[in-house]
């Protein structure tokens, strides 16, 4: 256990450490920011003045150096744009990205749970029907698309729901619903698929031979098993919001993180990138090692020693 | 006596009948959806320009002209017009040939380069396989459409670059699908056989180890056209596509997008197209896996 622990400790670390000098070192490949920030005609020396500002002088080694020790140490730098320290930029954009991925997140089990049970139960009927169109629609449909779709039909046709900005609860919906229901198209096919699996198994069998109420052994016995590899699914589903939060964001103008990394990247604020990529890569990978200890905890049967 | 050293090419010839006997199966409906967009694609340049206007060809006497049943239309612009006048439907095609030669030439570049190291990593083994698995499991935990816009958007959008990202993002799957088959492949009897009659490296890959894998590659890939449509139309989407004024279809809906109470036809014809396509080849997609590699079902 422990040295299964250690190895994907390290591994993770390991995996944050490549990112970060990927994203690094992609971000420097096409010159320097003074060419998007300064005007065209500013004079030399102040592209020199501006450069030695934020220690873009240096060589490329040595920024990486800086870079890297200070953010071990929670300092992301100066954002270059807005003039205000990384970490501070990103705080409150990061929690109105999460609030939005927890309301999305709520909306896809919610709706994806329930039916990708019933699906299951239901086998070929009506409900596999609808729940199947649901998920192959999530599947197929970009989520800028379907982003641009609700504003067309909820506030630009039918007026009665806000189409851009964060406030009121109705702020939430439209966005809510465009991530959700992408995490929801995966989520329901699992569910689905190892509902299916677990009705087969004897244990159900046995319970129906007990006696026990059908409600009692669809959604207690049964559905305990099968969420197992849904659980799998969160760390995967993190990378679809994140994914989606930045085209989401983006139509909705929800002043997340994922519309910081876009004007970031417009503006080639360094920083801000680097910074924001390292933060959500982090969050993933800190994500899947939970999601690898906790499968270890919730099915026995998952030996922690291999490496 | 004789010995024969072919490997058993059943594994090729199998699936033929098996395609065969699974065709009535085939969704014959998204399959002809693939099909008309694949050909209208392919023959843009014989369509636009003489059955249908020029796909940039500018005509504003024409803006914002809806639809063709709608009032204010023309029968000359059956999908409408954008903000210059142009052909909706022109744009459209010629942006099908534009997205799905994105995610074709990604995927294949995708398959090609991870199913050479997939090979290489199962069949060598060793430090090899590990340097090469430590990489496929690196790039499956990045935020792969973040790093792709990173990319793209600080080296410059361009067709070759936005081809080249989509395959970086990809290629990852098919090493780790590949290794896990040869592992299994290569402790078979003619690939003992292939080593005791001398047989390079190289001859035992290529010849004895790849055909009885490249059907997994297969259903990986088509399994993979659909997401390779959807990240390319958002990476246009966002700018970061195959630069204007080639349209894409992800390109066409971010000009729709600032429009959406005037001229709505232009975000909603193409995300309707890159619905109708992806869906289609999600379809066909599965059921090429159910007809060639029904235990591939995790995919």
């Amino acid at each position: 256990m422990w040295t299964f622990l250690m190895t994907r400790v390290l591994q993770s670390l390991f995996t944050l450490w490549v990112v970060s000098v990927l994203v690094f070192f992609a971000a420097r490949l096409t010159g320097s920011p003074d060419l998007a920030l300064l005007p065209p005609d500013a004079l030399p020396e102040h592209r020199q003045a501006f450069k030695q500002a934020y220690g873009l002088d240096k060589p490329i080694l040595v920024q990486y150096w800086r870079w890297i020790s200070r953010a071990v140490q929670g300092d992301l730098g100066q954002g270059i744009q807005h003039k205000i320290a990384v970490s501070e930029l990103i705080g409150p954009r990061l929690v109105n990205s999460l609030k939005l991925a927890t309301v999305a997140i709520t909306l896809a089990v919610c709706l994806a749970l329930p039916l990708g049970v019933v699906a299951a139960v239901q086998r070929g009927r009506l409900w596999d029907r609808i729940a199947m169109v649901i998920g192959l629609g999530g599947q197929s449909m970009p989520s800028f698309w379907l982003a641009l779709m609700l504003v067309l039909v909820f506030a630009v046709w039918l007026r009665v729901l806000p189409a851009t900005g964060m406030g009121t609860w109705k702020h939430f919906i439209l966005p809510g619903i465009t991530m959700g229901w992408f995490i929801s198209a995966g989520i329901m096919r699992l569910v689905r698929s190892s509902m299916l699996e677990v009705l087969d198994a004897e244990f159900i069998k046995l319970a129906r031979v007990k006696g026990l109420a059908e409600r009692s052994v669809i959604w207690k016995h049964a559905l305990r098993n099968a969420f197992i590899p849904v659980v799998t699914f969160v760390g995967f589903m993190f990378g679809i919001i994140i994914a989606s939060s930045i085209t989401t964001e983006t139509v909705f103008v929800w002043p997340g993180l994922g519309r910081l990394v876009f004007e970031a990247l417009m503006a080639r604020d360094f920083p801000v990138i680097q910074g924001v990529v390292l933060i959500w890569s982090a969050i993933i990978i800190v994500l899947n090692l939970c999601v690898d200890l906790t499968y270890g905890l919730l099915d026995p049967r998952v030996r922690l020693t291999r490496s | 006596m004789q010995l024969t050293m072919r490997p058993p090419l059943g594994n090729i010839k199998i699936p033929l009948q098996r395609l065969a006997a699974v065709f009535p199966r085939l969704p014959k409906l998204s399959a002809a959806v693939i099909l008309a967009v694949v050909l209208t694609a392919a023959g843009a340049g014989l369509l636009t320009g003489h059955v249908l206007p020029a796909a940039n060809q500018i005509d504003l006497r024409f803006r914002y002209a809806p639809p063709w049943p709608l009032a204010g239309s023309s029968t000359a612009h059956l999908l409408g017009t954008d903000r210059l006048g142009r052909d909706m439907l022109s744009r459209m095609i010629v942006g099908a040939q534009n997205s799905l030669a994105v995610a074709l030439l990604a995927i294949t570049f995708a398959a090609a380069v991870g199913t050479s190291l997939g090979l290489v990593a199962g069949y060598l083994g060793g430090w090899v396989d590990s340097l090469i698995m430590r990489c496929v499991d690196i790039m499956m935990s990045f935020p792969a459409i973040l790093v792709a816009l990173v990319f793209v958007v600080t080296i410059g959008a361009s067709f070759v670059m936005v081809v080249a990202t989509l395959a970086l993002l990809l290629w990852a799957q098919y090493a780790r699908l590949v290794r896990g088959q040869v592992l299994s492949v290569k402790e078979r009897d003619f690939v003992a056989l292939a080593k005791v009659a001398g047989s390079s490296t190289y001859r035992i890959i290529a010849v004895h180890i790849l055909p009885n894998l490249i059907n997994s590659v297969v259903v990986l890939a088509t399994l993979q056209i659909g997401w390779g449509i959807v990240v390319e139309s958002a990476l246009s989407f966002l700018g970061a596509g195959v630069p204007p004024p080639a349209p894409t279809w992800g390109n066409l809906v971010a000009e729709g997008r600032d429009v959406l109470d005037q001229a709505w036809w232009i975000a909603v014809c193409p995300g309707l197209a890159i619905m109708l396509v992806v869906l289609s080849f999600n379809l066909v997609g599965d059921w090429v896996r159910d007809a060639l590699d029904p235990t591939l079902r995790q995919l």
